[in-house]
């Protein structure tokens, strides 16, 4: 059965219900409201980004639900992405963080973390000035954070 | 246009928990440092090595101690004397010395903040063992992780450390949710009883790599039956494995079925001597998600695993046995969960393998190591 889907900016969209509820706020409602066709509004995703989230949810429509790993891993990698989910994740910064938004609002966490990933690696190997420009941030420090900062580095080096 | 700052605090301290992340992040921006540095002290390990620079440290933790977020959590006692051949018996005191007042005073000044505390007896004297871990318990409130690994033939016999020890797992028993254990020599009765208390365990390492003791079975008897919330046992022992050990793995676990990761780690041997005993267990610990087994198989103990575990996530084998060939299992209905099988085998494995794994799982990994034959193309398994 379709669901349609209407985004911030009034476009419609109609998805498999099985695919609409890769996103777990989306099967949370479906299960709500119960058996009704009427649109489900989507207040905080634009079209051009539930395009590509929903083009995400039809790839991975037969994947296994995943398990919440509630293990405060130390050692989360961010080097184990897909190679379908690397390329679907080559768009420009402006839309990564759309995605990612997108993805924490309708709770589609195997999404959430792609993006992370990915963030992750544009942050990997880079020093804190190379990230800095990057991602277009101002260094705020005030000289004791400085201070504080050059202090820890010393203690923590050959760690 | 979107610029990072969009992103919610929970979102970039999701970002900055990715491996090694949180220290160059910690020194981009204020509010980057404010998201960074919890997770950068809280994974934070203090070495002891360097008393001198630890110190500084020290200094640096006591003047950020009114910082709501600081939370120093993991507490790793490992000395890096090991192997320093210039190392006189002078030097080696003094600097145990060193270290020791050092790890005291890490323990005091944070003690109610470590809840995880790693220790090996490498490269300490036996008697600074039990000193360390006599201060944790006078300092900290409760550990949930604890591991300890004692190789030294003296940490056995001293009887301060043994009384400590079990002393740690009687008051934790409440709140220890995981224990690594890797010993050279069978520790007292007194401490697995001990040990058995821990009731909300839900992760279990024993690594016990003398031959020829401790009896596994008997250690199952004694610890296992209280253990209702273990998830994740790791079991290594360097002796064959027998369907002793294997029956009463699970006959003694009071909840098989919860078990989610099972690493059994023996050394090879006839597969037949317990092969009904591991296919019983098998089908008693339905949800299992991770599989590693470095024992011989059979392909009867390979059918069952297909068949009884639908969740089943990740499968590592390591086999010696010829007639193990992983055939007939291509009618076998794989779960869908599977995503990655690691395989080192001298066996043949018949081609269809891949095949029948792969029906119902596409995202599934093979990886074959050792001077393997094969019935399909090497690049089907790589």
């Amino acid at each position: 059965m379709p669901v349609i889907l209407v985004s911030s900016d009034a476009q419609e969209f109609k998805v498999d219900k099985e695919v609409a509820e890769r996103s777990i706020l989306i099967k949370n409602m479906l299960e709500d409201v119960g058996e009704s066709d009427s649109p489900i509004p989507l207040p905080n995703v634009t079209a051009a980004v539930l395009t590509k989230v929903i083009e995400y949810c039809e790839h991975h429509r037969n994947d296994p639900v995943q398990v919440p790993d509630e293990t405060d891993d130390p050692r989360k990698r961010s080097n184990d992405i897909e190679e379908w989910d690397m390329k679907f994740m080559q768009v420009d910064q402006e839309m990564l963080f759309e995605i990612i938004l997108a993805a924490n609002y309708l709770d589609i966490k195997p999404l959430l973390d792609v993006g992370c990933k990915t963030v992750a690696n544009i942050i990997k190997g880079k020093t804190p000035e190379e990230i800095r420009k990057a991602f277009n941030i101002v260094n705020d420090f005030t000289p004791e954070e400085e201070a504080q900062i050059k202090k820890e580095n010393e203690w923590a080096e050959d760690r | 246009m979107s610029h990072i700052d969009v992103l919610p605090a929970e979102i970039l301290a999701h970002i900055f928990s990715h491996e090694g992340l949180a220290d160059i992040t910690r020194q981009v921006c204020s509010r980057w440092r404010g998201i960074a540095l919890p997770i950068w002290l809280r994974r934070l390990s203090l070495l002891p090595s360097d008393p001198f620079k630890d110190l500084g440290m020290l200094t640096y933790l006591q003047s950020l101690s009114d910082h709501d977020r600081l939370y120093v959590r993991a507490l790793d006692i490992t000395s890096r004397r090991e192997g320093d051949v210039n190392s006189s018996v002078f030097y080696t005191e003094i600097a145990d010395q060193a270290c020791v007042q050092n790890v005291l005073n890490i323990q005091s000044l944070l003690g109610p903040r470590i809840v995880e505390l790693a220790i090996t007896d490498t490269g300490w004297a036996s008697s600074s063992i039990a000193d360390i871990l006599n201060m944790n318990l006078l300092t900290t409130r409760h550990l949930h992780h604890f591991q300890i690994s004692l190789y030294d033939v003296d940490s056995f016999d001293l009887l301060d450390l043994a009384h400590a020890l079990t002393q740690l797992y009687r008051r934790d028993a409440v709140h220890l949710k995981s224990i690594a254990l890797d010993l050279a020599q069978p520790v007292a009765r007194e401490q697995w009883l001990a040990m058995a208390e821990c009731t909300e365990l839900q992760r279990c390492h024993l690594g016990l790599y003398r031959s020829t003791e401790p009896v596994l079975a008997e250690i199952f008897e004694l610890v296992l039956p209280r253990w209702e919330a273990l998830t994740e046992l790791y079991i290594c022992q360097p002796r064959p494995l027998s369907a002793d050990v294997v029956g009463c793995l699970h006959r003694h676990l009071p909840r098989p079925d919860r078990l989610r990761e099972l690493h059994l780690i023996f050394e090879a041997c006839q597969a037949s001597l317990y092969e009904q005993e591991f296919i019983d267990m098998i089908h008693a610990m339905p949800g299992l998600q991770t599989l590693e087994a470095h024992l011989d198989w059979t392909n009867r103990m390979m059918e069952h695993v297909a068949m009884t575990l639908p969740d089943l996530r990740e499968l590592s084998v390591t086999c010696s046995n010829l007639s193990f060939t992983c055939a007939g299992i291509q009618y076998m209905v794989w779960g869908q969960a599977l995503e990655k099988v690691n395989m080192r085998t001298s066996g043949k494995i018949w081609s269809g393998f891949l095949d029948a794994v792969r029906k119902r799982s596409r995202r599934v990994k093979i990886l074959v190591y050792g001077s393997m034959k094969w019935g399909g193309a090497v690049d089907e398994w790589e």
